[in-house]
C-alpha cells in the first residue's frame, strides 16, 4: 500500500479505500476485473495488483528502466516480492515464533545479494530512480521491522537513507496523514502484524 | 514456444552450482541466454515474451496483462502455497475450496471468448495462466470439486493451450516432466498426506 503512496508522492494524489466501505459496497461495483486493494483508476483504465500499478506508474512518470536494464529491474522486483511473500507466509502462520529464526538467518544471504546488486547506487539500477526503488525500499523496511539487527549499517542502510530523503517522500513521512504511524505491515489479524514502521 | 526448465538434481544444485553460475539472486528456475543471466520465474517469462514477440503492445494492454499476471500468480503463491505450508491445512483448504470459484470466475470473465488471455494474440501470460490453472485443477480434483472447472470459457481455453503444436509435442514426449514432478517440493505431499484420504488422493493424482 505504501509503495503506491510513495510513488504517488512523486506526482499524483493517492486515495485510500476505507476497509468497511470497500467490502460493503465498493469492491464489486467499481468495474474491476479483479477487485482488490490497492486499486488505481486513471481515465478509463482500472487496474488492481500492487505490482501492476507500480509498473504502470513507473512507465507513466518516467521512472521506468531503459530497455537494457528492464530484465535486471524485473529480476530485482521479483526478488523483493519473493522476500515479501516469505515474510507474509510466516507472519500469518500461528507458528510464527518458531519460524522466525530460520527466516532471519536466511536474511544474511538474501540481503547480501540485494546489497551487492545495488552497490553504490545511488538507486537500484544506477543513476536513475525507478519504480523498483520504491518497492525495494518498502519491503526492506518491512524486513527491518522484523530484524532490525540486519539494518544497522552498510550499503542497504545507506540506500534506504537516500530514498527516505527524497523530498516528496520526506514530506509524506513527516505529514500527519502518513500511514506509517497507524498502519501495521501485515493485516492486524496476522500472527505478526508488524509494528508501524519507524523510518528512523 | 514453451519454456523448458532444466531441473538440476538437488544435491548438485545446492552443492556447487547455485552460487557458481554468476546469478545475482541464485534460484531455480534460471535462464542463461548469451550474457543474460536471469532468475525469477516472472522475470524470465517476461524476458522470453519480449524476445519471442509474445508481449502486449499497447500501454493499456500491458497494464492489464500485468494485472492478470499478478492475479494468477497470487492464486498460486498465496493460495496453494499458503495452505500447503501451513499447519492449519484442513481448515484453510476448506476455505480455499469455497473462494476458488469466485477467483476462477473472474479469470473466466477476463478471458471470455479469447482465444487468448489478451485477445487475438498469444502472450507470455497465457503460458503462466495455463500452468497455474492446471495446478489448481489438480488441487480441485483432488478434493472432488470438478465443478470448479466446469466453465467452458476456462475448459476451452485450456484445451486451446494444450493443442498448441509445440506444447502438444512436449506433453507427449517422454521427457515431459509434467507427469513426474509435483507442484511444490515434498511439502505439499506431506501436507496432503497427513490425512489418509489425502494420501490416497496423492497416489491417484500426482503419480500418474
Amino acid at each position: 500500500l505504501k509503495v503506491i503512496q510513495e510513488l504517488k508522492s512523486s506526482g499524483i494524489n493517492a486515495e485510500y479505500g476505507d476497509a468497511p466501505k470497500w467490502f460493503g459496497e465498493m469492491k464489486y461495483n467499481m468495474g474491476f476485473d479483479f477487485p482488490n486493494l490497492p486499486f488505481l483508476i486513471d481515465g478509463d483504465l482500472k487496474i488492481t495488483q500492487t505490482l501492476a500499478i507500480a509498473r504502470y506508474l513507473g512507465r507513466k512518470l518516467n521512472m521506468y528502466p531503459q530497455e537494457k536494464d528492464i530484465t535486471r529491474c524485473e529480476m530485482l522486483e521479483q526478488n523483493m516480492m519473493d522476500l515479501r511473500t516469505g515474510l507474509s507466509r510466516i507472519a500469518y502462520n500461528p507458528n510464527f515464533e518458531n519460524m522466525k529464526g530460520a527466516f532471519i538467518e536466511k536474511l544474511d544471504v538474501r540481503l547480501g545479494e540485494v546489497a551487492k546488486f545495488i552497490g553504490d547506487g545511488p538507486y537500484a539500477l544506477g543513476d536513475k530512480i525507478t519504480y523498483v526503488d520504491f518497492l525495494t525500499y518498502e519491503f526492506l523496511d518491512h524486513l527491518k521491522a522484523l530484524s532490525p539487527d540486519h539494518f544497522k549499517e552498510g550499503p542497504i542502510v545507506e540506500y534506504m537513507k537516500r530514498i527516505q530523503a527524497l523530498p516528496n517522500l520526506k514530506k509524506w513521512f513527516d505529514s500527519d496523514d502518513c500511514t506509517n504511524k497507524t498502519y501495521t505491515i501485515n493485516s492486524p489479524m496476522a500472527t505478526w502484524p508488524g509494528l508501524p514502521n519507524a523510518t528512523q | 514456444k514453451e519454456v523448458t526448465y532444466s531441473l538440476a538434481k538437488n544435491e548438485e544444485w545446492f552443492g556447487e552450482k547455485k552460487y557458481n553460475l554468476g546469478l545475482d539472486f541464485p534460484n531455480l528456475p534460471y535462464l542463461i541466454d548469451g550474457d543474460v543471466k536471469l532468475t525469477q520465474f516472472t522475470a524470465i517469462m517476461r524476458y522470453l515474451g519480449r524476445k519471442l514477440d509474445m508481449y502486449p503492445k499497447t500501454e493499456k494492454d500491458l497494464a492489464r496483462c500485468e494485472m492478470l499476471e499478478q492475479n494468477i500468480y497470487d492464486l498460486k503463491t498465496l493460495r496453494l502455497a499458503w495452505i500447503a505450508y501451513n499447519e492449519k491445512f484442513e481448515e484453510r483448504k476448506d476455505k480455499l475450496l469455497e473462494t476458488l470459484p469466485v477467483r476462477l470466475a473472474e479469470v473466466a470473465e477476463y478471458i471470455g471468448e479469447g482465444p487468448y488471455a489478451m485477445g487475438d494474440k498469444i502472450t507470455y501470460v497465457d503460458f503462466i495462466i495455463y500452468e497455474i490453472l492446471d495446478q489448481i485443477k489438480l488441487f480441485s480434483l483432488s478434493f472432488s470439486r470438478p465443478d470448479h472447472f466446469s466453465d467452458p470459457r476456462i475448459t476451452e481455453y485450456m484445451k486451446r493451450m494444450e493443442n498448441l503444436p509445440n506444447l502438444k509435442e512436449y506433453f507427449e514426449s517422454p521427457d515431459c516432466n509434467a507427469k513426474r514432478y509435483t507442484i511444490h517440493d515434498p511439502f505439499l505431499i506431506w501436507a496432503l498426506g497427513r490425512t489418509t484420504s489425502g494420501a490416497a488422493r496423492i497416489e491417484k493424482n500426482f503419480m500418474q
